[in-house]
């Protein structure tokens, strides 16, 4: 089984450290095998709204750059982690840029997901979704939003199951152990024994 | 709230003049204007082009006193340019003395007929409003965007008059210091078009322009399997 994290935070971010720390270690437990994007370091330009991935080279984006990488590890895996600090309860730039770029993994054509229209699957299979905000300071209405988007993208992207978290402040790595695995229980991914 | 004496529009749409985004701008504009405000408009895109322009970006926004962004929906939330946007203004109002308050609303439009997908980018402004100091005066959410298709509204199809009712509604309250009503977020509920029909004509849309570039046959593809590339 393979997961991938879109991370978004900067390298010093003491808690986004912390939940790659745990990610790892549950999953490694586990025998997943995990890729870590790092997305503040990567060449990602924004999307053009051109739509050429859904009409000239489907599946694809034109930029030529990094975009890409988000996109393949995405339809690759079974489960995907967006990992950001919270901008106004949404995702950051850079975990932005990334998304953005990637309506190519599913169909221009239209379906209806859970009641709502969305497009059309890409591909047979979509990784479950678990969102991990990072916050300094409480905020309800924040993490509430971050929940809500979660739960809107795994709509968009056909995810089976999605969790969403959010780590406020900088905890010890045994409290963000503890998010990490109950988020992962949620999703049915570690089984109950290995977390406890 | 006193009533702003001059305005500027944000257009988040990297498709800058030819986007939905900049046609409910032109109007909105206008509407304000006829309100007796000194209105700009500015592109997101261009906002970073360069630093000075970043830097007269900021000067801009402390000497007005209404900001409008019209954006698009971006897998449910704001363009990164606009996110990156948003995340710079917050941080350069950080600490800074409480000047006279500004106003701030958003008006954002989305591919799919549900205008109910913007909530979570609207909400992402109210709270950006919050963290920034400025006084959120609601928004405007609108489905089938694309029905408008980067047209001038004048040119786009009939059911588009309550679009520009809704705008000039907001622009009346915007104009008095006040925020938008529920009233004019009420003309933008019901479809454009029967949204089987928007979908359909949506659907041929992405087939012709496929059919344009000859890659109908690949409309499927699925170029990033691992296990086996092409079909699976
Ligand atoms: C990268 C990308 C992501 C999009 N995500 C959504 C979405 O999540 N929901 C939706 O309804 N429309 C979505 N759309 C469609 C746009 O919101 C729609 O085409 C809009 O009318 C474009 O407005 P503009 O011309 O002002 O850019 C997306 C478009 C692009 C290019």
């Amino acid at each position: 089984m393979q997961a991938v994290i879109l991370n978004s935070a900067d390298k010093k971010n003491p808690a986004a450290a912390g939940a790659v720390r745990a990610l790892k270690s549950r999953l490694d437990d586990s025998g997943w095998s995990l890729e870590v994007l790092n997305l503040a370091q990567m060449d990602i330009a924004p999307c053009t709204g051109c739509f050429a991935c859904w009409t000239k080279t489907p599946g694809r984006c034109i930029i030529p750059d990094q975009g890409d990488l988000a996109a393949k590890a995405l339809v690759n895996s079974q489960l995907a982690v967006f990992l950001t600090p919270l901008s106004f309860g949404g995702y950051n730039f850079h975990l932005k840029k990334a998304l953005d770029r990637i309506i190519c993994v599913v169909s221009p054509f239209f379906t209806r997901v859970r009641g709502e229209i969305h497009h059309q699957k890409r591909y047979d299979s979509y990784p479950k979704l678990l969102g991990i905000g990072l916050c300094e300071h409480p905020d309800k209405e924040a993490q509430n939003l971050f929940a809500a988007l979660v739960e809107a993208n795994a709509k968009n992207l056909h995810a089976p199951a999605e969790a969403a978290i959010t780590i406020v402040g900088r905890p010890g790595g045994k409290a963000i152990a503890g998010l990490v695995d109950e988020a992962l229980q949620n999703l049915a991914i570690c089984p109950a024994e290995a977390v406890l | 709230m006193t009533a702003p004496k001059n305005a500027l529009i944000l257009i988040g749409s990297p498709r800058l003049k030819k986007s939905t985004s900049a046609r409910l701008g032109a109007v909105l504009e206008e509407n304000l204007e006829k309100q007796g405000l000194k209105v700009s408009t500015l592109f997101v895109r261009k906002v970073f082009a360069s630093p000075q322009q970043t830097e007269d970006f900021l000067a801009q926004i402390e000497a007005s006193d209404l900001l409008v962004l019209i954006s698009p929906l971006y897998v449910d939330s704001l363009p990164a340019p606009v996110t990156r946007l948003l995340e710079l203004v917050a941080q350069n109002r950080k600490n800074r003395e409480a000047t006279t308050p500004k106003l701030f609303a958003a008006i954002i439009n989305c591919g799919l007929p549900d205008p109910g997908q913007n909530t979570n980018a609207l909400n992402i402004c109210r709270i950006f409003a919050r963290h920034s100091g400025l006084v959120w005066a609601g928004g405007l959410s609108l489905g089938s965007g694309e029905i408008i298709g980067g047209r001038p509204l004048s040119k786009a199809p009939p059911g588009v008059g309550r679009i520009k009712k809704a705008l000039e509604i907001a622009a009346g309250f915007l104009a008095k210091g006040q925020s938008i009503p529920n009233r004019a977020q009420q003309l933008l509920e019901k479809p454009l078009a029967p949204w089987p029909i928007y979908l359909w004509m949506g659907s041929i849309w992405f087939y012709r322009a496929a059919r344009k570039n000859k890659a109908t046959s690949k409309m499927h593809d699925k170029p990033y399997c691992r296990a086996a590339p092409g079909r699976r």
